[in-house]
């Protein structure tokens, strides 16, 4: 099976998996304990916090370890908004777990405020610019679309942001982000940025929020204190450890221009083939949402499992709801979103194995066509 | 010592004559089923059944169980105590609030009990005001009813409220059905309201995998999973359509696409309803809903087969459908939306008012007609729910 749905989530890694089950079956005490055997606890979660913290770029201080980025997402539009009666901005092209907390300020008052996206996915930027006032809060911006790989410019954006509106916080959506731009996050200027490890070979249920230096948070969990007062509930250790492992050895096998290559050829073909690459510019090298004419993508999806390559149709967070509010906004009609497939590389898939999984899906298409 | 028991009363059966005894003991077996799992005893007297010693902790269960058996009417959670009266005072006192209007309602079926009915409402009620006087009495429209029963095996029951439950008749006492079960709102709802008259159900499942997704199969594996929470044991039989659908598309008129595949439809639910002891088939059609549902759709799919098919739903409307659906707890997993087989090579005008003459043109065009169902009923799926 050629697997191609690592937007979705990724194969974990076996040193992550052997972080994991050592965190398990030897240091598997309390962190938060007082004897030795917990201190050495403590003392291998700040470890993989520093690993971390290296590895993406920010001070180890600045991050807290959530079970997931939808966590994050969530305390930020819970806890993290200074101006209570400022407004909110977010793109149209957020995943639902922004849009959602969004959606909820907005059912109890808050002006949130949506900015456009471009035929090719990122943040319509003038658009956004004129939102701002002295009185945005927020301003939420995913960093790698979900749907379409397109890559927002957050440094520049934060920038601009900024100068137009100093008071307001910008957080940025980095699940597709992290470690895959190779941008380190205090390079982008950010107040928060949230990110899941199990895009990256870590498993699922352990993500992180970066808060920028100086900034004070309000908890959005109460209880024992742990990670500095700020997320209370004993430490996943396990899934910490995975984490960390899983950055390292992504990093490791991590070649930006190499994907790249990859990615492009991957357009080359199925253009040739008669499909349209959505979002063309500014693009992660990892996502490539491609719209197959005449076919619908739940149907492609069904028999280029059947022969052996597993591609997404949309993000999976959102597959079970009609439609597709993000490659709506970007101008799609309903029938080029029927027919979007979206194909999302790890950083070990090889040349080989994309081309052949390309060459199948074609197949596939056209025994659709066929019928 | 008083103790909390259930109170079970059941509802139509006590029309029964001479065969009542069949459907009690249905009911009873199927109590005992749905409780099981959980420690209590069971005691069936006539016209009460008692749930007796159970974990506190394990009270709102044992309701819930109960509100998912067809032919209880409705349950309530009483007070026990022996015949002595001041027993009966000091539970009543405990029963009742402190402010209100009440009345006292009582019930012997212990015919020996020192005190007739009225005198237990007088004299209990007297007590209950005598110790709560901020308590009146109001036998028109109280507050409070607080009903005392009387058995003949030494128990005397008090509670206030009743529960109501499913009703219906008991599971298994009215044949065997074959539903047709979608991923839709309606066709749970059709089953449900059949089970409710005592009919035990096996449900039949079409797909098109892969133009429908193994998420819409596994929806009706679910939406199965709930109506098996009120018909313990049903099976679900899937069958794949997409043979017969790709040979429509390619043989036939496209605005014919539904009719004929309803047509094949009804003619494997037939050999699946002979295979599996079912005497009707079951639909969730509602007259007039989509173009398969008019009086003519219904009529050339109805014509090729001569069980009864049921419609329990013929002539609701969408709300009403969906209330039943919301209170048996399938709504939600219906409006998740995964394609059901009826939308694969959906025409974009399909017929509203086919004729069996034309239809039978279509199929004629169809050579290895009854190989595609025999291939289609070869390849059924048993999924046990």
């Amino acid at each position: 099976m050629i697997y191609l749905d690592n937007a979705a989530t990724t194969k974990v890694y076996d040193c992550a998996v052997k972080a994991a089950c050592a965190a398990m079956s030897v240091n598997f005490y309390n962190p938060n304990t007082t004897y030795k055997s917990g201190v050495l606890v403590r003392e291998c979660i700040e470890n993989a916090r520093n690993q971390i913290a290296a590895s993406i770029g920010a001070h180890a201080s600045e991050i807290v370890f959530t079970s997931c980025a939808t966590e994050s997402n969530n305390w930020v539009f819970s806890c993290g908004i200074k101006n209570k009666k400022g407004n909110v901005i977010i793109s149209a092209g957020e995943h639902s777990s922004v849009y959602e907390s969004a959606m909820q300020l907005k059912s109890r008052g808050v002006d949130v405020r949506t900015a456009p996206i471009t035929r090719d996915g990122i943040v319509d930027e003038s658009a956004l610019l004129n939102l701002i006032d002295e009185n945005t809060a927020l301003v939420s911006l995913i960093h790698v679309s979900n749907e379409t790989g397109a890559v927002n410019p957050i440094k520049r954006l934060t920038k601009l942001i900024k100068s137009k509106s100093p008071r307001a916080l910008v957080h940025s959506d980095g699940v597709q982000g992290l470690v895959k731009t190779g941008e380190p996050i205090s390079d982008l200027g950010v107040d928060y940025y949230s990110a899941s490890a199990h895009k990256l070979g870590a498993p699922k249920g352990i993500g992180l929020l970066y808060i920028r230096q100086g900034l004070n948070v309000a908890p959005l969990l109460y209880g024992g204190g742990q990670e500095r007062g700020l997320r209370s509930g004993t430490q996943n250790t396990p899934y910490i450890s995975a984490f960390a492992a899983a950055v390292t050895e992504f990093k490791h096998l991590a070649n930006i221009g190499e994907i790249t290559r990859l990615r492009n050829e991957l357009c080359v073909f199925f253009v040739a083939n008669g499909c349209k690459i959505i979002g063309q510019s500014q693009n992660s090298g990892y996502i490539l949402c491609v719209s197959i004419p005449d076919v619908k993508a739940e149907i492609l999806q069904n028999i280029a499992h059947d022969n052996g390559v597993i591609i997404g149709k949309g993000a999976a967070c959102s597959g079970s709801k009609r439609g597709n509010r993000v490659l709506s906004a970007m101008g799609l009609n309903a029938k080029e979103i029927e027919s979007c497939v979206r194909i999302s590389l790890a950083a070990d898939t090889s040349r080989e194995e994309a081309m052949e999984a390309a060459k199948i899906i074609i197949q596939a298409a056209n025994q659709i066509r066929s019928l | 010592m008083s103790e909390n028991v259930v109170l079970i009363r059941y509802g139509e059966l006590y029309l029964k004559g001479k065969n009542k005894d069949y459907f009690e003991n249905m009911l009873k077996d199927n109590i005992r089923a749905k409780l099981s799992d959980i420690s209590c005893k069971l005691y069936f007297g006539r016209g009460r059944y008692v749930v007796k010693e159970y974990a506190m902790c394990d009270e709102n269960a044992v309701i819930d169980r109960l509100k998912h058996v067809f032919g209880v009417h409705s349950v309530s959670v009483a007070k026990r105590c022996g015949y002595d009266f001041n027993e009966i005072v000091e539970l009543a006192l405990s029963v009742m609030p402190d402010k209100g209007t009440f009345r006292v309602s009582a019930h012997r079926s212990y015919k020996k009990y020192p005190l007739d009915s009225l005198q237990i409402n007088m004299q209990l009620g007297e007590k209950i005001l005598q110790a709560k006087p901020q308590l009146t009495v109001d036998l028109h429209a109280p507050d409070y009813v607080l009903h005392v029963d009387v058995r003949e095996n030494g128990d005397v029951y008090l509670y206030r409220d009743a529960i109501r439950c499913a009703g219906g008749m008991p599971y298994g006492t009215g044949g065997r059905g074959l539903l047709l079960l979608s991923g839709g709102i309606d066709s749970p709802v059709a089953g449900y309201m059949l089970a409710k008259r005592g009919m035990s159900l096996t449900a039949l499942h079409f797909h098109s995998y892969p133009y429908t997704s193994q998420a819409a199969k596994e929806k009706a594996v679910d939406l199965a999973r709930i109506l098996g929470e009120f018909c313990p044991h049903i099976k679900l039989k899937c069958v794949s359509l997409t043979e017969i659908q790709q040979t429509i598309h390619k043989q036939c008129k496209p605005n014919y696409m539904i009719t004929l595949v309803r047509r094949f439809m009804m003619r494997i639910a037939q050999r699946v309803a002979a295979e599996n002891g079912c005497g009707c088939i079951i639909n969730g059609e509602s007259l007039g809903q989509v173009a398969s549902q008019t009086l003519e759709s219904i009529t050339v799919t109805n014509a090729v087969v001569d069980l009864p098919v049921f419609r329990p739903l013929i002539g609701m409307d969408k709300d009403e459908i969906i209330e039943i659906a919301e209170k048996i707890g399938t709504f939600k997993k219906s409006i998740e939306p995964y394609e059901d087989c009826c939308t694969v090579f959906l025409p974009d005008f399909p017929l509203i008012k086919p004729t069996i003459e034309k239809v039978e043109e279509q199929e004629s065009r169809i050579e290895n007609y009854n190989a595609l169902i025999d291939a289609a009923i070869e390849n059924i799926e048993t999924v046990e729910i």
